[in-house]
């Protein structure tokens, strides 16, 4: 492996878990990078697997349940913090 | 308010750096220490126990409530940011059993005061903001002629690219204090991202 994509692999790894840790969501297009870091499965790696999508920058930190995929939320904007 | 038990049971309870670096505080660890004996997901979520309950449930509530991250104090509330820094907030539903007091005529404003959650805020940002870039250079770096490669070598590589990565998101090496240590690490963090380290 050469350096440029040890080193691309090596900022892919922190993107994950950097991004996990905020409460960033991993898209699809970015499940690729989580499929060779964590199940070691590089065969299906396409080219474009490292590519990150802009739609998936967005924290949402909050205490969430692991059985229930949503939960009822109210949005309140943040000019009404009164 | 002490979290109650019904609110601590199969949840996800993410932490960041500057989080883990606060927890091992209050529990006289390092982080290495702290990140290999209570986190999962690479240093990214709490470890629950056997059934499911958060670790640091004890008989009388929280075991670290000072020290608790972000996700804990803003509750029944979550946080939303992007990478355009709009911010806001939406409510969750509390759970059936829970027995903490609601009410409707508190702001926002104040509860995040309460419950002193700023400096947890702060810190959340400054790292999205880190993130935001290192995900811009992500996309930059990816150019494809390298999938072969990858492919055959990644097998070999990946624990260490793991293990790299969780010693490069550990603040063990700077004996400081955490908001030091979180200053510190972002900037090494930021050169490295950059390939000037």
């Amino acid at each position: 492996m050469n350096r440029r994509t040890k080193r691309a692999i090596a900022l892919a790894a922190a993107v994950t878990s950097l991004g996990a840790s905020l409460g960033v969501a991993l898209e699809e297009s970015q499940a690729g990078v989580d499929l060779f870091l964590n199940k070691g499965n590089a065969d299906s790696l396409r080219s474009d697997q490292l590519k990150l999508s802009t739609q998936s920058k967005l924290s949402t930190q909050s205490k969430h349940s692991i059985q229930s995929k949503t939960s009822n939320q109210i949005k309140f904007e943040n000019n009404n913090r009164q | 308010m002490q979290p109650l038990p019904a609110m601590l049971q199969k949840k996800i309870i993410q932490v960041n750096p500057y989080e883990v670096a606060r927890l091992a505080r209050n529990l006289g660890i390092s982080t290495t220490d702290f990140i290999a004996r209570y986190t999962v997901g690479n240093g990214s979520f709490l470890k629950f126990d056997e059934s499911s309950s958060c670790r640091f449930l004890g008989p009388e509530g929280c075991r670290v409530h000072p020290d608790r991250p972000v996700v804990c104090r803003l509750y029944p509330l979550a946080r939303h940011v992007n990478d355009k820094k709009n911010e806001w907030f939406s409510e969750l539903q509390p759970e059936a059993e829970c027995r903490g007091e609601y009410g409707t005529t508190g702001t926002i404003e104040n509860y995040l005061e309460e419950q002193d959650a700023m400096a947890y805020m702060l810190a959340a940002d400054s790292y999205l903001n880190m993130l935001w870039d290192m995900m811009t250079l992500l996309e930059q770096k990816s150019t494809g002629s390298e999938t072969a490669e990858v492919r055959d070598d990644f097998a070999e590589s990946k624990e260490n690219i793991l293990s790299e990565n969780r010693e490069r998101m550990d603040m063990d090496a700077f004996p400081l204090d955490v908001e030091e240590k979180m200053h510190m690490h972002q900037e090494i963090l930021q050169l490295w991202a950059n390939g000037k380290i």
